[in-house]
């Protein structure tokens, strides 16, 4: 699947805000990685198209979320190298870079990390720049373009973005966005989560047992009264309170359950 | 652009690079990159390429000043990138830059002679897939030939061009002038630029020839003095440099030996003047002595041309008793209208010009009090 064409990289609105708004409220430089998914694009067949074994098919990666890995600093590399072990490459389809105030192109840095990173899985790349003039003055305050890492290339290739909003011309793309990605490991809360799940189960445990210790009394106190019924039955003296007396019983076990 | 507002760590990286590099490299812009701080840690640095400029933009990090630089390079060169990291590991910059110890200033201009180099690799690599037999062959004859750099040009509205630069001269233009001042070799370039794409001509035409000099060069020695030789239909350059080459060689020697004749005639000067105030010990272009006329004193500037005594001396009178509203003394404009001979004695020379002062300092007395007036 690696040597597929990537067609195009989608992101939700919303997705890609938020990573704005991550590289806006950083200090100076900032990079993670892209968690998402490849989903492969079958090129509708015609009649007119002479060879379709040729190019059958291509590649959408989706981008549905993201984590950042801070500032991007001298071993920027091994970051994102660590990140990505933390996140055990799962959903993990590229990396992103953000750097204010610089042209909106590839620079070594960042060519080094997508040839060292190809070898692991992920090939898609987001560059996010500011524009070089003050920004308090720009109306278009953030750019960014994405990039497809070619391996056998060794090049990156410039590839279309589209950002996925709500409206009726969107629709049919919206199950492509359910987030599929797990959480990134949490190790701080991951004690108070088990002491909580396990103080719940405690509790489940508990009123399993006291239920069944009145299913036994139930079932004790039913045997007794049939066996009542029956003897009076067979005696042929059929008494009312009797009969009455076994329905104050059940009834106070419902009302007890 | 004077390195101004740069954290003092890189400052030192920016500052060792601007001096010590052998050629030299300028800085276009500086901007800060942060959000918090105003120190400039990103600059565009324009650097000597193929008697060109290449334009590479340094990006540090304040947040960071420890960390390696990243490099962005022109937007045209983006088969560049590859291109270094494919490189023979013991040329790649990379190591340095996984290595970086921001404690050493010279890291920075050693990193970028390494990409230099390399884009200069690049570039021949270009030109050597071009599919052009007359290239073809000027390569395969200037191989040997040392320092020469080529670069393919090619924009969308220009067709494409080889670009070569072509050092002449073997021996050392600084050697030859005593107590040379240049830090940096002095050089002359040929600049050949070869139009590439019109296979339907039959006869390839000429390609077009430019001298270039180093910048410092021009107290000495002028290129755009020199007649090139034409380029001959058929010719290549190896037929045409070695007699460009005796061309140079000759002028050269007859600049540096006009150095003697006019160390000569300032020594002259000053049998008429008197000992100069102020004189150019090395190439005897400038001289300045201190005249009076009377109470009225002056400085008369004497400023002799490369092609003296071909070319007469241009003077400049300056008061040193009168000065303008801003403090500046006053003046004259660049005098030459003189009678001059090449063919008179350095003697005969000198005692017109101070003729000639002599006549003018009545004048400019008269200039220099009007300027007070106003």
């Amino acid at each position: 699947m690696d040597d597929l064409p990537l067609q195009k990289v989608t992101i939700s609105g919303p997705t890609l805000s938020s990573l704005i708004n991550r590289f806006a409220s950083s200090p100076s430089n900032t990079q993670g990685l892209l968690f998402g998914k490849f989903s492969l694009h079958t090129s509708s067949l015609s009649d007119e198209s002479p060879s379709p074994s040729l190019s059958p098919s291509s590649l959408i990666a989706t981008i549905t979320g993201f984590i950042s890995s801070g500032n991007s600093s001298g071993n920027s590399s091994g970051d994102l190298a660590s990140l990505l072990r933390r996140t055990h490459h799962r959903h993990v389809i590229g990396w992103f870079s953000g750097r204010r105030r610089s042209p909106l192109r590839p620079s070594l840095h960042e060519f080094a990390v997508s040839q060292s990173l190809s070898s692991e899985s992920p090939r898609v790349f987001l560059l996010l720049t500011t524009p070089f003039n003050d920004t308090q003055s720009l109306i278009h305050t953030h750019e960014y373009r994405v990039y497809h890492f070619v391996r056998l290339e060794n090049s990156f290739e410039t590839t279309p973005l589209d950002v996925v909003n709500i409206g009726p011309a969107f629709r049919g793309q919206y199950g492509a966005f359910s987030p599929n990605s797990e959480l990134p490991c949490l190790p701080c809360n991951f004690q108070d989560a088990v002491s909580y799940v396990s103080g719940v189960e405690e509790l489940y445990e508990k009123m399993l047992a006291k239920l069944d210790c009145l299913a036994t009394q139930v079932e004790g106190s039913s045997s007794k009264v049939l066996e009542m019924i029956t003897d009076t039955l067979l005696r042929g003296i059929v008494s009312a309170n009797i009969a009455l007396h076994y329905w104050a019983v059940m009834e106070t076990f419902y009302f007890k359950l | 652009m004077a390195v101004d507002g740069v954290p003092p760590i890189i400052a030192a990286q920016l500052n060792h690079l601007l001096s010590h590099s052998p050629f030299s490299i300028k800085v276009d812009q500086m901007w800060p990159g942060s959000k918090k701080n105003a120190w400039n840690d990103r600059f565009t640095l324009l650097i000597p390429f193929c008697l060109d400029f290449i334009k590479w933009d340094i990006i540090y990090n304040v947040e960071s000043p420890l960390a390696p630089p990243d490099v962005i390079f022109g937007a045209e060169d983006d088969k560049f990138l590859p291109f270094v990291l494919s490189c023979d590991p013991s040329k790649s910059p990379m190591h340095n830059l996984s290595n970086w110890n921001s404690k050493d200033p010279s890291r920075l201009l050693s990193l970028i002679l390494q990409l230099r180099e390399l884009y200069s690799a690049y570039q021949w690599k270009r030109v050597g897939g071009v599919d052009d037999d007359r290239v073809k062959f000027e390569i395969s004859t200037m191989l040997s030939r040392e320092g020469i750099e080529m670069s393919l040009s090619s924009g969308v509205e220009k067709p494409e061009e080889v670009k070569f630069a072509v050092p002449l001269l073997d021996t050392s233009i600084n050697n030859m002038v005593p107590a040379c001042p240049w830090r940096q070799l002095q050089k002359i370039y040929l600049q050949v630029i070869y139009p590439i794409g019109r296979k339907y001509q039959s006869a390839p035409s000429a390609p077009r020839l430019k001298l270039v000099s180093t910048l410092e060069l021009k107290s000495l020695f002028s290129v755009e003095d020199i007649k090139l030789p034409t380029w001959l239909n058929g010719m290549c350059m190896a037929e045409y440099l070695p007699a460009l080459e005796e061309t140079l060689q000759m002028q050269i020697l007859e600049a540096v030996s006009l150095i003697g004749v006019r160390r000569h005639f300032i020594e002259t000067l000053s049998t008429v003047f008197g000992r100069p105030l102020e004189a150019d010990p090395i190439f005897c272009r400038e001289a300045t002595f201190l005249v009076a006329n009377g109470v009225f004193t002056f400085l008369v500037h004497i400023f002799i041309p490369i092609h003296f005594p071909k070319q007469k001396p241009t003077l400049i009178l300056q008061s040193s008793q009168h000065f303008n509203t801003q403090g500046v003394p006053v003046r004259s404009p660049v005098m030459s209208e003189y009678p001059w001979s090449p063919r008179w004695e350095l003697s005969e020379m000198a005692s017109r010009i101070f003729d000639f002062v002599v006549e003018e300092s009545s004048n400019f007395k008269k200039i220099c009090n009007d300027a007070l007036q106003r």
